[in-house]
Protein backbone atom coordinates (compact mmCIF):
# COMPACT_ATOMS: atom_id res chain seq x y z
CA UNK A 1 0.00 0.00 0.00
CA UNK A 2 1.41 3.46 -0.89
CA UNK A 3 2.56 5.42 2.12
CA UNK A 4 0.16 8.10 3.33
CA UNK A 5 -2.93 6.47 1.83
CA UNK A 6 -5.74 5.98 4.34
CA UNK A 7 -7.22 2.52 4.80
CA UNK A 8 -10.59 4.19 5.47
CA UNK A 9 -12.65 4.56 2.26
CA UNK A 10 -13.10 8.22 1.27
CA UNK A 11 -16.58 7.89 -0.21
CA UNK A 12 -19.55 5.60 -0.63
CA UNK A 13 -21.63 3.58 1.83
CA UNK A 14 -18.46 2.00 3.27
CA UNK A 15 -17.03 5.40 4.17
CA UNK A 16 -20.28 6.40 5.85
CA UNK A 17 -20.53 3.12 7.78
CA UNK A 18 -16.92 3.30 8.99
CA UNK A 19 -17.33 6.89 10.16
CA UNK A 20 -20.64 6.14 11.85
CA UNK A 21 -18.86 3.30 13.65
CA UNK A 22 -16.00 5.62 14.70
CA UNK A 23 -18.50 8.20 15.95
CA UNK A 24 -20.36 5.49 17.87
CA UNK A 25 -17.13 4.41 19.58
CA UNK A 26 -16.39 8.04 20.50
CA UNK A 27 -19.94 8.39 21.84
CA UNK A 28 -19.54 5.20 23.85
CA UNK A 29 -16.27 6.43 25.37
CA UNK A 30 -17.93 9.76 26.21
CA UNK A 31 -20.86 7.93 27.83
CA UNK A 32 -18.59 5.72 29.93
CA UNK A 33 -16.43 8.74 30.83
CA UNK A 34 -19.51 10.72 31.87
CA UNK A 35 -20.66 7.87 34.10
CA UNK A 36 -17.24 7.52 35.74
CA UNK A 37 -16.35 11.21 36.15
CA UNK A 38 -19.94 12.26 36.82
CA UNK A 39 -19.92 10.05 39.89
CA UNK A 40 -16.90 11.91 41.29
CA UNK A 41 -17.90 14.57 43.80
CA UNK A 42 -16.98 18.24 43.59
CA UNK A 43 -15.51 20.48 40.96
CA UNK A 44 -12.98 17.92 39.73
CA UNK A 45 -15.72 15.49 38.66
CA UNK A 46 -17.62 18.28 36.93
CA UNK A 47 -14.48 19.52 35.16
CA UNK A 48 -13.45 16.03 34.00
CA UNK A 49 -16.97 15.33 32.72
CA UNK A 50 -16.89 18.61 30.81
CA UNK A 51 -13.47 17.79 29.33
CA UNK A 52 -14.37 14.25 28.25
CA UNK A 53 -17.55 15.44 26.56
CA UNK A 54 -15.82 18.40 24.89
CA UNK A 55 -13.02 16.15 23.58
CA UNK A 56 -15.54 13.57 22.35
CA UNK A 57 -17.56 16.24 20.57
CA UNK A 58 -14.40 17.64 18.95
CA UNK A 59 -13.45 14.14 17.76
CA UNK A 60 -16.94 13.63 16.39
CA UNK A 61 -16.56 16.90 14.47
CA UNK A 62 -13.22 15.76 13.02
CA UNK A 63 -14.82 12.48 11.88
CA UNK A 64 -17.75 14.41 10.39
CA UNK A 65 -15.48 16.87 8.55
CA UNK A 66 -13.44 13.98 7.07
CA UNK A 67 -16.62 12.34 5.83
CA UNK A 68 -17.96 15.67 4.50
CA UNK A 69 -14.81 16.24 2.44
CA UNK A 70 -15.18 12.78 0.90
CA UNK A 71 -18.67 13.24 -0.52
CA UNK A 72 -19.39 15.14 -3.73
CA UNK A 73 -21.19 18.46 -4.11
CA UNK A 74 -24.64 17.01 -4.85
CA UNK A 75 -24.45 14.81 -1.76
CA UNK A 76 -23.40 17.85 0.28
CA UNK A 77 -26.26 19.88 -1.17
CA UNK A 78 -28.73 17.11 -0.26
CA UNK A 79 -27.49 17.12 3.34
CA UNK A 80 -27.54 20.93 3.61
CA UNK A 81 -31.08 21.08 2.20
CA UNK A 82 -32.21 18.23 4.45
CA UNK A 83 -30.60 19.79 7.53
CA UNK A 84 -32.28 23.16 6.94
CA UNK A 85 -35.73 22.16 5.72
CA UNK A 86 -36.09 18.71 7.28
CA UNK A 87 -34.35 19.56 10.54
CA UNK A 88 -36.27 22.82 10.96
CA UNK A 89 -39.60 21.19 10.11
CA UNK A 90 -38.86 18.41 12.59
CA UNK A 91 -37.89 20.98 15.22
CA UNK A 92 -41.13 22.87 14.58
CA UNK A 93 -43.14 19.66 14.94
CA UNK A 94 -41.25 18.79 18.13
CA UNK A 95 -41.88 22.32 19.41
CA UNK A 96 -45.62 21.93 18.82
CA UNK A 97 -45.58 18.60 20.68
CA UNK A 98 -43.64 20.02 23.62
CA UNK A 99 -45.70 23.22 23.87
CA UNK A 100 -48.90 21.19 23.72
CA UNK A 101 -47.56 18.87 26.38
CA UNK A 102 -46.64 21.85 28.59
CA UNK A 103 -50.21 23.18 28.37
CA UNK A 104 -51.61 20.00 29.87
CA UNK A 105 -51.64 18.96 33.49
CA UNK A 106 -49.93 15.61 33.69
CA UNK A 107 -49.76 13.43 36.72
CA UNK A 108 -46.63 13.86 38.74
CA UNK A 109 -43.99 11.28 37.87
CA UNK A 110 -42.04 10.86 41.06
CA UNK A 111 -39.71 8.14 39.90
CA UNK A 112 -38.06 10.36 37.27
CA UNK A 113 -35.24 12.75 38.12
CA UNK A 114 -34.99 16.25 36.64
CA UNK A 115 -32.01 15.01 34.58
CA UNK A 116 -34.11 12.24 33.07
CA UNK A 117 -36.99 14.60 32.23
CA UNK A 118 -34.52 17.04 30.62
CA UNK A 119 -32.95 14.17 28.65
CA UNK A 120 -36.40 13.03 27.48
CA UNK A 121 -37.16 16.53 26.16
CA UNK A 122 -33.83 16.64 24.33
CA UNK A 123 -34.36 13.16 22.94
CA UNK A 124 -37.87 14.01 21.71
CA UNK A 125 -36.62 17.12 19.90
CA UNK A 126 -33.61 15.31 18.43
CA UNK A 127 -35.80 12.42 17.24
CA UNK A 128 -38.21 14.82 15.50
CA UNK A 129 -35.30 16.63 13.82
CA UNK A 130 -33.65 13.40 12.65
CA UNK A 131 -36.93 12.06 11.25
CA UNK A 132 -37.48 15.36 9.39
CA UNK A 133 -33.88 15.29 8.18
CA UNK A 134 -34.17 11.72 6.89
CA UNK A 135 -37.44 12.36 5.07
CA UNK A 136 -36.12 15.57 3.48
CA UNK A 137 -32.85 13.88 2.43
CA UNK A 138 -34.73 10.99 0.79
CA UNK A 139 -37.13 13.44 -0.91
CA UNK A 140 -34.22 15.49 -2.31
CA UNK A 141 -32.69 12.42 -3.98
CA UNK A 142 -36.03 10.95 -5.07
CA UNK A 143 -36.81 14.20 -6.90
CA UNK A 144 -33.54 13.93 -8.81
CA UNK A 145 -33.71 10.32 -9.99
CA UNK B 1 -30.90 24.53 -16.95
CA UNK B 2 -30.56 22.08 -19.86
CA UNK B 3 -27.47 20.12 -20.74
CA UNK B 4 -26.10 17.64 -23.31
CA UNK B 5 -24.37 15.37 -20.83
CA UNK B 6 -26.32 12.26 -21.76
CA UNK B 7 -25.68 12.75 -25.50
CA UNK B 8 -21.98 13.49 -25.00
CA UNK B 9 -21.59 10.46 -22.75
CA UNK B 10 -23.41 8.21 -25.23
CA UNK B 11 -21.18 9.43 -28.08
CA UNK B 12 -18.19 8.15 -26.11
CA UNK B 13 -19.87 4.90 -25.03
CA UNK B 14 -19.31 5.80 -21.40
CA UNK B 15 -21.49 4.51 -18.62
CA UNK B 16 -22.70 6.82 -15.88
CA UNK B 17 -20.16 5.16 -13.61
CA UNK B 18 -17.34 5.93 -16.10
CA UNK B 19 -18.31 9.59 -16.21
CA UNK B 20 -18.69 9.67 -12.42
CA UNK B 21 -15.13 8.33 -12.06
CA UNK B 22 -13.80 10.90 -14.52
CA UNK B 23 -15.51 13.73 -12.63
CA UNK B 24 -14.83 12.42 -9.14
CA UNK B 25 -18.52 12.33 -8.19
CA UNK B 26 -21.04 9.58 -7.50
CA UNK B 27 -23.13 7.87 -10.18
CA UNK B 28 -26.24 9.29 -8.51
CA UNK B 29 -24.85 12.77 -9.03
CA UNK B 30 -24.25 12.09 -12.74
CA UNK B 31 -27.82 10.86 -13.02
CA UNK B 32 -29.15 13.99 -11.30
CA UNK B 33 -27.05 16.15 -13.65
CA UNK B 34 -28.24 14.32 -16.77
CA UNK B 35 -31.90 14.64 -15.85
CA UNK B 36 -31.35 18.39 -15.45
CA UNK B 37 -32.67 18.30 -11.89
CA UNK B 38 -29.36 19.31 -10.36
CA UNK B 39 -27.29 22.24 -11.64
CA UNK B 40 -23.56 21.78 -11.07
CA UNK B 41 -21.35 24.31 -9.34
CA UNK B 42 -19.05 26.38 -11.54
CA UNK B 43 -15.96 24.27 -10.66
CA UNK B 44 -17.82 21.06 -11.55
CA UNK B 45 -19.13 22.62 -14.77
CA UNK B 46 -15.55 23.50 -15.76
CA UNK B 47 -14.46 19.95 -14.93
CA UNK B 48 -17.25 18.55 -17.13
CA UNK B 49 -16.11 20.84 -19.94
CA UNK B 50 -12.53 19.62 -19.56
CA UNK B 51 -13.58 15.95 -19.54
CA UNK B 52 -15.60 16.38 -22.76
CA UNK B 53 -13.05 18.84 -24.22
CA UNK B 54 -15.79 21.32 -25.09
CA UNK B 55 -16.63 24.84 -23.97
CA UNK B 56 -19.15 25.10 -21.14
CA UNK B 57 -21.68 26.97 -23.27
CA UNK B 58 -21.83 24.09 -25.74
CA UNK B 59 -22.75 21.67 -22.94
CA UNK B 60 -25.10 23.78 -20.82
CA UNK B 61 -27.88 26.10 -21.94
CA UNK B 62 -30.69 28.01 -20.25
Amino acid sequence: MPSGKSIIPARGPGAFAVRMGMAAVVGLIAGVGTQIFGAMPGLLGFALTLVVNAVAMALAFVICIQWWKGIDEAAQEAHKWAWWWGGCTGMAAGGVLLLTALSREFERIDNLTANEILAMGMFLMLTCMIIGYGVAWAAWWAKRQ
Amino acid sequence: MNNRLKVLRAERNWSQADLADALGVSRQTVNALETGRYDPSLPLAFKIARVFEQPIESIFSE
